[in-house]
């Protein structure tokens, strides 16, 4: 009774915990099929600049996790770290030399300010050191013997970059007279690519008030005498970091979009995204076609990564989610594969996801965008995202983009946009209590610039104008002003769906403020009448106007309503539907929707014939199923649907998602009542349909519980069923391995252990991005330590436990289990 | 005593031999509270690497709010304002502002975030106040506020959380 006291007790602090962990909901497994940078370093302190050596075997890395910075060395085989070298002191910076026989960094043991020091690898013996009196700030190797060494000469004196030779001892030469920093070489000792800096005050050294530019140089070490080329990406921000990817056909950069910080300026502090762009160092124009080209996007903005180190298949980046900072890796082409096609990564999107991701995927689908409308359309997005996400810089690079389109339709539209974005920053810095110019004064202006409209500005144009207007005079507190601006405004038919989108956020915000809400609904529906726009468009304007149409209202009131509007409404228009859908929507007031409404729903889902339309049933359905408790009629819309939709889609990882999340609820309510066969079942269930692991296990779980011994049912997994990926059984295996090590004799568990894990290394190539796996593989060795006593095999369970836990992402109770076993660790 | 001294002299009698050791014996550990055998049995038996099967609701008595089966794409300032007042996160106050409720949200939320928002909406509500107070200027402050708390009140989203007259909170029902 009192261990069973004490495990609730546990058990609520684990979760609360699991809670605390961030603003997390129930999770399941990740859907999305973006690549997230794998994490490769763990423990409580930071571990950053990482860098792998050029067999891609060993990271060598800077950690502080003995208060001290050192360097550190990991082989990411095993995943064991230990500290390289003991300077007795901080050291920073290192680099691994292109033959990987060497390792150079920064030593403050002799020289408070920095000094070059190199030593052999892999030994890290032969310490030598330049013996100068300059500080030594940064460095790179531009070939196995050379180095460029970023000095300061003197405190108030400039920046100098220094050719180091390294023989038995260093000996230094002036490269460049320049004040930067963050210097690479191109792998073919052509190019140096760097920061430059410029002083701020005369009196004062570069390394201490100094202003980092917001671009790059690049310049020709084979031609002592050639200029420095401005090396402008095309991106927003400030672009810093720069790193040549071992074959020199990439320059790698860190890219600080905006201010994240909120200390007034951009810089290497603020959020860092990572990106690439072509630079054949084997051209003399390699900078003017870095410059030329469309920057790649390697990570998402929910992650703060900077320091890339790109290696032969692999990119290194120090990133951090909020809390320390880690070593991680991804693919060179980064989270969204480069075989992505622009329909794959629309598909993408319409599955949802962060923010960030959206960002990241409609860049993406910008690249891939071949015609002026998709370009456009793409461009106003992401200004709208960006703005959504108070990021005014980004937003403002692309408005200007879309200027710089040569496209007749949106002659005259960025002074709109460039309004627009103006006066959020504006309304943003006011409520940050940020007193800039006078806001009202500002915003008035900004509409006097509005009146006067370009001769040449097209209709979409003055669309625009009008919309930006509105919203300017809300902000002013002209309600009557603001609404007469939008009511003026008359969408032709061809009105660029980037320009509607622009004017329903502007309806919706207004008509809802002032509490219209049937203005609102006429709004959208004149948008889902537009002939021009494609149906699925039609339909999501549809939506809203039957969403504006009932929302507060009474539910026999609403349906009164939307019968008296489907009257008026022939045919099988987008309206037509959504006013069908929304009264089904109706009838579902409580967990026992009456008996005609499922067949009614699964009638209307069987005459839907376009996917958007099946999508948009099943989106409503859930939603207002999920608000009345009426599960059941979840359940079986989410079988039906999983049914029908292609597999291989993205369209199937939604509705997978949805299956299993529906699934996943009932089989641990029925597994809570005691009903273990049905919850198995459920757990099977969804392990055959959706291949997921964490339902595997939950069914293994109930059979073991159901009596079954784990060693019998390890036979049955000795191979992966026909059809299925080996991956599941290796887990299985190992899963039931872990369950029955501890039932062994003491003398059976060290072999059983030991098999288990081999069994996980085999496939851990695949197995390394399953969560389930990451924990199994912690338990394994969790079990051989409380075995052995062996702190080396606790360091092992620990560092699998810490990956485990970042994947668990938001799904509690896995959380839960990894924060248990840490408690147990 | 005299005569005891002499017995031990002549060795008749022997002082017990003590032995002092540096570990309790099992049974010593075991009466003291120590028990490191059973403990890592236990903790064998507690590494089992599957989630914790708890049921929604007894995640959600812990505070823990299940994911929506269905996520709005690009929600608006008034979409998150609705789901805000759907949670219980923040409620329309009889006075006609919005104001945060932490003590009976039900989700986890972003509480800078939050505030930003209801402080935006406040601001927004305050100038249409104002606006309308231009728009009749006979009509009394007091009682135009009164008015247009009734009529946002019916358009408030189905669920959400409204301050009754007495001061007590309820879900709007439809």
């Amino acid at each position: 009774m009192l261990r069973g006291r004490r495990a609730a007790v546990a058990l609520v602090a684990i979760l609360a915990a699991a809670l605390a962990g961030g603003a997390f909901a129930q999770d399941d497994e990740t859907e999305d099929g973006l690549r997230r940078p794998e994490r490769l370093t763990v423990g409580a302190a930071d571990q950053l600049l990482g860098q792998l050596s050029p067999d891609g075997r060993v990271l060598y890395y800077v950690s502080n996790r003995n208060t001290t910075t050192e360097i550190d060395v990991q082989d990411l085989a095993d995943g064991r770290s230990h500290l390289l070298f003991d300077e007795g002191t901080d050291v920073s910076w290192p680099r691994v030399s292109p033959d990987g026989r060497a390792l150079l960094y920064v030593s403050f043991r002799d020289q408070a300010s920095g000094q070059l020091c190199v030593r052999d690898l892999p030994g890290a013996g032969n310490r030598r050191c330049l013996s100068d009196q300059a500080s030594a700030l940064q460095a790179e190797w531009i070939d196995a013997h050379r180095i460029a060494l970023v000095s300061r000469p003197a405190v108030d004196g400039d920046l100098a970059l220094l050719e180091v030779r390294v023989g038995r001892s260093l000996a230094a030469h002036p490269l460049l007279g320049r004040n930067l920093t963050s210097p690479a070489v191109s792998p073919d000792g052509r190019w140096l690519v760097y920061v430059p800096i410029e002083r701020r005050a005369p009196r004062v050294g570069a390394a201490f008030a100094g202003r980092a530019a917001g671009q790059l140089e690049a310049k020709r070490l084979d031609r002592p005498g050639a200029p420095p080329v401005r090396l402008a990406l095309d991106l927003p921000g400030v672009t810093s970091q720069p790193a040549f990817s071992p074959d020199g056909q990439h320059l790698y950069v860190a890219q600080f979009f905006s201010d994240s910080n909120h200390d007034g300026s951009v810089d290497n502090d603020d959020h860092g995204v990572l990106f690439r762009v072509p630079f054949p160092s084997q051209r003399d124009d390699a900078p003017a076609v870095a410059a030329a080209a469309f920057p790649e996007q390697l990570t998402d903005g929910g992650w703060n990564c900077q320091y890339p180190a790109p290696s032969r298949d692999r990119l290194i980046a120090t990133c951090s989610r909020g809390e320390g900072l880690d070593l991680y890796g991804l693919p060179l082409d980064g989270e969204v594969p480069s075989e992505w096609t622009a329909d794959r990564i629309a598909e993408e999107i319409e599955l949802g996801g962060s923010q960030a991701d959206r960002l990241l995927l409609y860049r993406h689908r910008l690249a891939r965008a071949a015609s002026l409308v998709g370009r456009r359309l793409n461009m106003v997005r992401l200004v709208r995202l960006h703005l959504a996400a108070d990021e005014f810089t980004p937003a403002a690079f692309y408005a200007g983009h879309v200027a710089a389109l040569k496209d007749p339709e949106t002659v005259g539209l960025s002074g709109p946009l460039s309004a627009l974005i103006e006066q959020r920053r504006a309304r943003r810095d006011r409520e940050r209590a940020r007193m800039g110019a006078d806001f009202a004064e500002e915003a008035r202006r900004r509409l006097e610039m509005l009146a006067k409209p370009p001769a040449a500005a097209t209709p979409a144009a003055k669309i625009l104008a009008s919309v930006v207007k509105s919203e300017i005079e809300d902000d002013l507190g002209d309600k009557g002003a603001a609404r007469r601006e939008l009511e003026a405004i008359v969408i032709p038919d061809h009105t660029p769906r980037s320009i509607l989108e622009l004017y329903h956020e502007r309806a919706d915000a207004l008509y809802r403020e002032l509490d219209d809400e049937a203005a609102l609904a006429e709004a959208c529906r004149r948008l889902a009448a537009l002939p021009s726009l494609a149906p699925p468009a039609q339909l999501e304007y549809a939506r809203a106007a039957v969403r504006a149409t009932v929302r507060g209202l009474p539910l026999d009131e609403a349906a009164a309503r939307l019968a008296h509007e489907r009257a008026q409404v022939t045919g099988d228009s987008e309206l037509g539907f959504a006013l069908d859908l929304g009264r089904l929507m109706l009838a579902v007031r409580d967990r026992e929707p009456p008996p005609e409404v499922e067949p009614q729903l699964m009638d209307l889902y069987a005459r839907q014939t376009r996917p958007d339309r099946r999508r948009a049933l099943v989106d409503e359905a859930v939603k207002r199923a999920g608000e009345v408790g009426a599960n059941r009629l979840i359940e079986r819309l989410a079988e039906r649907y999983l049914d029908d939709v292609k597999p291989g889609s993205s369209e199937r990882r939604q509705a997978q998602r949805l299956y299993r999340r529906m699934m996943t609820t009932r089989a641990y309510q029925r597994r809570a009542e005691g009903h273990l066969a049905e919850a198995r079942a459920d757990f099977e269930a969804m392990a055959e349909r959706t291949g997921s692991i964490e339902s595997l296990i939950g069914a293994l779980d109930l059979r073991i519980r159901g009596g079954e011994k784990p060693e019998a049912l390890i036979a049955q997994f000795r191979a992966a069923p026909a059809g299925k990926p080996a991956q599941a059984a290796a887990v299985a295996r190992a899963y039931l391995a872990a369950r029955a090590i501890p039932h062994l004799p003491d003398a059976e568990r060290g072999p059983a252990a030991t098999a288990a894990l081999a069994d996980l290394r085999a496939n851990w190539g695949t197995l390394r991005n399953v969560r389930a796996a990451q924990d199994i593989f912690g338990a394994l060795q969790h079990q051989e330590y409380l075995r052995t006593g062996n702190p080396a095999l606790a360091e092992r369970a620990d560092a699998h436990y810490l990956i485990a836990l970042e994947m668990m992402g938001g799904n509690v109770r896995y959380r839960a289990t990894v924060l248990g076993q840490f408690a147990l660790l | 005593m005299g005569g005891l001294l002499a017995l031990l002299a002549a060795g008749c009698i022997h002082p017990p031999e003590i032995v002092v050791v540096d570990r309790a014996t099992a049974l010593e550990e075991q009466a003291a509270g120590s028990f490191d055998d059973l403990e890592r049995d236990l903790a064998r038996a507690a590494i089992t690497p599957h989630p914790v099967a708890m049921t929604p609701a007894e995640l959600e008595a812990l505070g823990i709010k299940p994911r929506p089966l269905a996520e709005q794409a690009d929600p608006t300032d008034a979409d998150r304002v609705d789901e805000l007042l759907r949670q219980h996160c923040a409620g329309e106050q009889r006075d006609g502002l919005l104001v945060e409720t932490p003590d009976a949200c039900r989700a986890t939320i972003d509480a800078a975030l939050t505030a930003t928002l209801v402080e935006r909406v406040n601001h927004a509500r305050l100038q249409l106040w104002r606006w309308m107070q231009e728009q009749r200027p006979a009509a009394k402050p007091d009682e135009l506020r009164r008015n247009w708390t009734k009529v946002h009140a019916r358009g408030v989203v189905c669920g959400g959380w409204l301050q009754r007259e007495d001061g007590t909170w309820e879900a709007k029902r439809c």
